[in-house]
């Protein structure tokens, strides 16, 4: 008798590409929460969340098999997988309503002030001190963009857009935050005592 | 297992991170995920990418879902189709190239659409263009065959003239002029004769054109007898020659006329049906 739940988050993907239900049932336990709560922080409406949930861990049930051990940590490979379900409902809604709500134009030429109130979001709802400790190290211009693009779902060029700055200045500003996010990251990692 | 970079000579390191964050068109992140399929290297550094990112997702706060969403999912994923799962897939970190294709490959597919709609539309122009221009030609050479008939029918003309000149010679002879018979005709004929009154040479203008195979034909008429004498069709300008060879010396005729075939009704007052013109010939012995 297999007991689930003690098995390791490879394991469990392992055996969920065998078509192990009890094994997804395990991997939900564990994820869940973590997936619901970015579909929640992002989408901000519980039906939208539960919808978002829902697709994710059927994506994973189907596409377990993908998932190779060694190429990182199965967490960021399902937080990978949320997220990137999230921007998707979250542009489809931006491109339904820049067709339907020419409102919609209107909110994209004042995301300043949005990025500002979802910043200050960002920063309550965090998990603190070490995500905000890794994002304090950026330049404002940097951790705008990282806020912009995670959390909100936009594109470089939206941003650029939004921001009302050129695009390869936007994907410079990408490339060196996440850059500085990774090691930043890394050596709290490495820092962080037990 | 891969071997790393042997078919990626180009690595999209400037993207891997953006990647990473999701904010790539749909379009970068397809190439990018490309590439993945068969880049190891590539794939390590996205994951690390992703381990960052993954750590700005789970730090929000945590927030359980609704009981039921659980039984939900687990009652869905039975009607799923296992076939379906990808049990070889190349490696590559995240299941979502396929989708990335679909939403990459339809705007493409409707840009191409539109492409060839727009070709047809530029075809069919051209195409209209070189029609107008066909046509246009078509009616230059039209009307050049039209201008070549009317050359060629005066050439004709002035090759009887010619003729008739040379055959006629200087010698003496006499011309019979040939008037309607009827005032609702606008033509004349000259009959050339020669000295001797055995050959002679008519020729018509202001003739209505017959349709073939209808003709004009010339009759000698003496004391009220007609002898045929020849027959003669005219141009579109209504021209026409012709050389007759009479049993008899022209002088010893009393008129020489023109008729069209009997069918032809020139005048629905000719008392003669086809009876066009007409010429008083002279005794030889009237000087001229």
């Amino acid at each position: 008798m297999v007991d689930y739940p003690e098995l390791d988050d490879r394991q469990l993907i392992s055996r969920i590409a065998s078509s192990e239900k009890d094994a997804l049932e395990a991997l939900y336990a564990r994820y869940s929460s973590s997936v619901y709560s970015l579909a929640m922080f992002m989408l901000k409406q519980d039906t939208l969340a539960e919808e978002a949930t829902q697709d994710v861990f059927l994506n994973i049930w189907l596409k377990a098999s993908s998932y190779k051990s060694d190429r990182g940590e199965p967490k960021a490979w399902i937080m990978s997988v949320a997220h990137h379900k999230v921007v998707d409902m979250i542009r489809s809604q931006r491109r339904a309503s820049a067709v339907t709500d020419q409102g919609a134009y209107d909110t994209l030429e004042f995301l300043p002030s949005s990025r500002i109130s979802t910043e200050e979001e960002v920063e309550r709802k965090l998990d603190r001190d070490r995500i905000m400790a890794a994002l304090d190290t950026l330049p404002p211009e940097q951790r705008q963009v990282i806020l912009l693009g995670y959390f909100e779902g936009y594109s470089q060029s939206e941003m650029a857009t939004a921001l009302q700055q050129p695009l390869g200045t936007v994907k410079t500003r990408v490339r060196l935050a996440m850059r500085k996010l990774k090691s930043a990251l890394e050596e709290d990692v490495i820092t962080r005592p037990e | 297992m891969l071997s790393p970079d042997l078919n990626n000579p180009i690595h999209p390191d400037e993207q891997l991170s953006a990647y990473a964050l999701d904010v790539l068109s749909d379009v970068e992140a397809t190439v990018v995920e490309v590439h993945l399929t068969s880049c190891v290297t590539c794939q390590e550094t996205v994951a690390e990418y992703q381990a960052a990112a993954a750590m700005l997702g789970q730090s929000v706060n945590q927030i359980p879902p609704p009981p039921a969403l659980e039984a939900l999912i687990m009652a869905t994923i039975p009607r799923a189709e296992v076939s379906d799962r990808p049990q070889d897939t190349v490696v590559h970190t995240r299941p979502r190239l396929a989708g990335r294709l679909t939403r990459t490959l339809v705007p493409l597919a409707a840009a191409l659409i539109v492409v060839m709609a727009l070709y047809n539309l530029v075809g069919y122009f051209l195409l209209s263009s070189q029609l107008d221009h066909l046509q246009k030609e078509t009616a230059m050479l039209a009307r050049m065959e039209s201008m070549t008939a009317q050359v060629s029918d005066m050439t004709d003309w002035l090759t009887h003239l010619k003729v008739a000149t040379e055959w006629l010679g200087p010698s003496a002879h006499q011309d019979v002029l040939l008037r309607p018979l009827h005032p609702s005709i606008n033509a004349a004929g000259m009959l050339l004769v020669a000295e001797d009154g055995r050959r002679a040479m008519l020729m018509v203008d202001g003739l209505p054109e017959l349709e073939h195979p209808s003709s004009y034909h010339v009759w000698l008429v003496r004391n009220g007898e007609r002898q045929w004498a020849g027959q003669l069709r005219v141009d579109t300008h209504g021209r026409g020659a012709v050389t007759i060879h009479p049993p008899e010396p022209v002088f010893q005729y009393d008129t020489v006329r023109l008729a069209a075939d009997p069918s032809v009704s020139m005048s629905s007052q000719d008392e003669r049906p086809g009876m066009v013109l007409v010429g008083q010939i002279l005794a030889k012995n009237i000087s001229r």
